[in-house]
C-alpha cells in the first residue's frame, strides 16, 4: 500500500508538471488556434487508464503465478522482459533522458524510464487521435468513420509496450508528433525533419520518418496519392529496419510489429474506405484476445 | 471620485489587516479557554503564551540567531538551517521593544495582517471582491494557522508570496524581483516564485512581441537564494554547509524523490499512533488533496501561474525527507486557499469552511499543550 502511495504521488507530480508545461505552450500561443483541449483530455484520459488497467492486469498475473502480491509499479518484476528498461537498443537519446532527469530525482533511473515511457504511451495515444483527426474533413465524417479507429488503436496487440520503459515507447510518441507535425501542411519540412531525426536518434525505427522525410522531398503528392505514399514508404521502410535489426540482433517482434499500426491506421483513415461496424468489432475483439494471449503467455513464462 | 475610491479601499484594507489578527487570536483564546478548564492555569493567555513559545519548536533558534547571529562553528552553528530575514528584521525591531521574542511576535502579527490584505487584492484581481473575501476566510482559519501570531517565519513568507504573486499578475517586475528575493531570503520555498514569474515573463513578452528590461526584475528572486548560499560560504566555508546540519540531528532532513517520502510518511503514519493524526496522516492527505485541488484550479480556468507556483512550492516542499512539518509547509501553498474561492458550490464550500475551523481549535489546542504541532 505505501509503495502504491509514494508511486501514485510521484505520477501525480509529474503529471501535474506536464499538463502545466503543456498550458505554458498554450499561453505562448503556439498552435492556439488549433489545440483542441477537449479532444485532447479525452485522448489523454482513454490512454492512461488503458496503461493504468494493462499494469494493472499485469501486477494481477504476476502475483497469482507467483503466490506474492506484487505493485502495480514494479514494473521490473512484472514486466522483466525486452523491451523493459535496459534494452534500448542502440540509439542515445532515451538512455541519455533517463540518466539525465534520472539524476535530478536522486537516481531513481527505474522510475525516471517508467515516467518518460509512461508519458510516452499517453503522447502517442494523443497524437495519434489527433493525426487520424486530420484526415476527415468534418467533424461528423470523422464520428462516421475516424472514431472507431482509434477505438481499434486501443484494442492494439501488446499495446502495453507503448507504456513500458524502453526507447521504443518513447520513440513511438516522437513518431506520433512527427506526423502530426508532417501532416501540419505546408511550412512544416523544417520542423518534421528536426522531429524525424530526434525520432532516428531514439529508436532505429527511427529511418522511416528520416524516409518520409526524403520522399517528400523528391515525391511530391497531395490528397490520396500523398497517403499512398506515406504508407509505401514507411511500410517498406520499416520492413528493411527488420531485416537489419534482426541481422544485427536488436530489438524485439512485438516492436516490429507495433510500428505497423501505424501505416496501417494512415491507410485507413487516408483512403476513406468505410469499413462495416461489425467487421470493425470482430477484428477489434480478435486484437484484444491476442494481446491478452501475449500479455498472459508472457508473465506465465509459457514463451 | 478617485480619492472617495482609494480611501474606500484603505478602510477595506484596514478592516481586513485588523480582522485577520483579531480571527487568529480569537482562535488562540477559545483554544486556551479549552486549555485552562483541561489543565487549570491560572496566568493570563499572554503570559502564558510568552512562557509556552519562547521555547517551542524553531523560536528558541529565532531569538538565537537574532541575539548573536550564525555561528561559524560548535553547539549552534547549525542554526544556519535558518534562512536570515526574519531574525533579521527581529533584531531590528528589538531595538525598539528590547525583547526578542515580543519582536518576533510583532512581525509575524503585521505580516498576517499584510498578508490578509494581498490576499484579498490577489483574489479580487483574478475572481472579484466577494470569492476574494472567501479565499481571506479560509486562510484566517487554516487548521496550523497558529504559526502566523507566533514567532515563526510564516506571517513573513506569507505576506512576501502573497504580495510578490501579486505582483507577478500585475506585472511589475521591480517589485516581483524585491518582494521573490525577500520570500528566498526567509524561507527554502521562497525561490518556487521564480516559477510564477519566469511563467509571466515569458508570456507578457510573447504578447507584447518585444523585450522588457523591466522584466529582467524577475531575475532577483533567485538572489534571495544566492545571499543565503553565500552567508553560508563566508560563515561556515562552504556555499552548502546547510545540507549538512540538516542531515544531522535532530531534522534528519534529506532531499529525496517524492514518492519514496510519501512512503516513509505513511510507514511512519502506521507506526505513530496519535501523533499520526497531527502530522504523518495530515502531510500525506494534503499532498493528495493539494495535488487534486491544483487539478481542480487548471480545469476551472485559475491562472496557470499560480497553479505553477503551487506546483513548485509543493514540490520543493514534499522533497524533504523525514518531514515533520509538512501540514504547516502547506500553508505556504496559496493557490490552493485561491482555489477554494473558485468552488461555485456554497455548501460545499461552508462545510469545508466548518471542518478548518473546528480543526483549528483543535491543532491550536494541540500546539497550546505542547503536542508535537510543527
Amino acid at each position: 500500500m505505501g509503495e502504491f502511495i509514494g508511486a501514485s504521488g510521484g505520477i501525480l507530480m509529474i503529471a501535474l508538471i506536464v499538463i502545466l508545461l503543456y498550458r505554458f505552450i498554450i499561453d505562448m500561443g503556439i498552435g492556439k488556434d488549433r489545440i483542441d483541449n477537449k479532444r485532447i483530455g479525452g485522448y489523454a484520459l482513454a490512454a492512461v487508464c488503458l496503461g493504468l488497467l494493462q499494469m494493472g492486469i499485469g501486477a494481477m498475473v504476476i502475483s497469482f503465478v507467483y503466490d506474492n502480491p506484487v505493485s502495480v509499479f514494479n514494473i521490473e518484476a512484472i514486466w522483466d522482459m525486452a523491451p523493459v528498461v535496459g534494452d534500448s537498443g542502440p540509439m542515445p537519446l532515451f538512455d541519455i533522458l533517463v540518466k539525465l532527469l534520472g539524476s535530478l530525482l536522486f537516481k531513481k533511473y527505474s522510475a525516471c524510464a517508467l515516467y518518460i515511457s509512461f508519458l510516452s504511451g499517453v503522447v502517442t495515444y494523443v497524437t495519434l487521435g489527433l493525426v487520424i483527426r486530420r484526415y476527415y474533413a468534418d467533424e461528423e465524417e470523422f464520428a462516421d468513420r475516424g472514431q472507431g479507429l482509434f477505438v481499434s488503436l486501443i484494442c492494439l496487440p501488446a499495446s502495453v509496450f507503448l507504456f513500458l520503459p524502453s526507447s521504443f515507447a518513447m520513440f513511438m510518441a516522437l513518431l506520433g508528433v512527427f506526423l502530426l507535425v508532417w501532416n501540419g501542411g505546408k511550412g512544416n519540412k523544417i520542423a518534421s525533419f528536426i522531429m524525424a531525426v530526434i525520432c532516428l536518434l531514439t529508436h532505429v525505427s527511427g529511418i522511416i520518418a528520416v524516409c518520409l522525410c526524403i520522399a517528400g522531398l523528391f515525391m511530391k503528392a497531395e490528397g490520396s496519392k500523398s497517403v499512398i505514399r506515406d504508407v509505401i514508404v514507411m511500410s517498406v521502410s520499416q520492413l528493411v529496419v527488420i531485416m537489419i535489426s534482426l541481422v544485427l540482433g536488436w530489438g524485439c517482434d512485438i516492436e516490429y510489429m507495433l510500428v505497423y499500426a501505424v501505416p496501417a491506421l494512415a491507410c485507413l483513415a487516408g483512403s476513406r474506405i468505410k469499413i462495416d461496424y461489425n467487421v470493425q468489432s470482430f477484428v477489434n475483439v480478435f486484437m484484444v484476445l491476442l494481446s491478452g494471449f501475449v500479455i498472459c503467455g508472457k508473465l506465465t513464462g509459457l514463451f | 471620485m478617485e480619492k472617495i475610491k482609494i480611501n474606500k479601499n484603505a478602510y477595506r484594507y484596514i478592516g481586513l489587516f485588523v480582522m485577520a489578527i483579531a480571527i487568529r487570536w480569537i482562535i488562540m483564546w477559545l483554544s486556551f479557554v479549552l486549555l485552562k478548564q483541561s489543565n487549570g492555569i491560572n496566568s493570563g493567555m499572554f503570559d502564558y503564551f510568552y512562557q509556552k513559545y519562547i521555547g517551542c519548536g524553531d523560536t528558541s533558534h529565532y531569538i538565537n540567531i537574532a541575539a548573536n547571529g550564525y555561528y561559524a562553528s560548535g553547539e549552534y552553528a547549525n542554526q544556519i538551517v535558518f534562512y536570515p530575514l526574519y531574525p533579521l528584521l527581529m533584531r531590528i525591531v528589538a531595538f525598539v521593544v528590547r525583547d526578542y521574542f515580543v519582536a518576533g511576535a510583532i512581525i509575524s502579527n503585521i505580516c498576517l495582517g499584510v498578508s490578509a490584505i494581498y490576499m484579498y487584492k490577489l483574489v479580487d484581481r483574478e475572481l472579484g471582491g466577494q470569492k476574494a473575501m472567501d479565499s481571506v476566510m479560509i486562510y484566517l482559519l487554516y487548521p496550523f494557522g497558529m504559526f502566523l501570531v507566533t514567532v515563526y517565519t510564516e506571517g513573513l513568507f506569507m505576506m512576501l508570496a502573497l504580495m510578490c504573486l501579486y505582483y507577478i499578475r500585475s506585472d511589475r517586475w521591480i517589485a516581483v524581483g524585491i518582494t521573490g528575493m525577500l520570500a528566498a531570503l526567509s524561507r527554502t520555498q521562497g525561490i518556487a516564485l521564480f516559477v510564477p514569474a519566469v511563467y509571466e515573463v515569458v508570456v507578457y513578452m510573447i504578447r507584447r512581441k518585444r523585450f522588457d528590461m523591466r522584466c529582467l526584475g524577475a531575475c532577483l528572486v533567485p538572489v534571495g537564494t544566492f545571499i543565503y548560499l553565500l552567508i553560508n560560504k563566508i560563515v561556515q566555508g562552504d556555499w552548502f554547509a546547510f545540507l549538512a546540519h540538516q542531515k544531522a540531528e535532530p531534522w534528519f532532513n534529506q532531499s529525496n524523490w517524492i514518492a519514496d517520502n510519501l512512503v516513509q510518511h505513511y510507514n511512519m503514519a502506521l507506526e505513530s499512533g496519535f501523533q499520526g493524526y497531527i502530522i504523518y496522516w495530515v502531510q500525506l492527505f494534503l499532498y493528495f488533496f493539494g495535488i487534486a485541488t491544483l487539478f481542480y484550479g487548471l480545469y476551472k480556468g485559475v491562472s496557470t501561474s499560480l497553479i505553477a507556483y503551487g506546483g513548485a512550492y509543493m514540490f520543493l516542499s514534499y522533497l524533504h525527507g523525514w518531514l515533520i512539518s509538512g501540514p504547516r509547509y502547506m500553508m505556504g501553498c496559496v493557490t490552493l486557499f485561491i482555489v477554494y474561492a473558485v468552488l461555485d458550490n456554497r455548501y460545499i464550500k461552508g462545510v469545508i469552511l466548518a471542518v478548518c475551523g473546528i480543526l483549528a481549535i483543535f491543532y491550536t489546542l494541540g500546539s497550546w499543550q505542547g503536542h508535537a504541532i510543527m
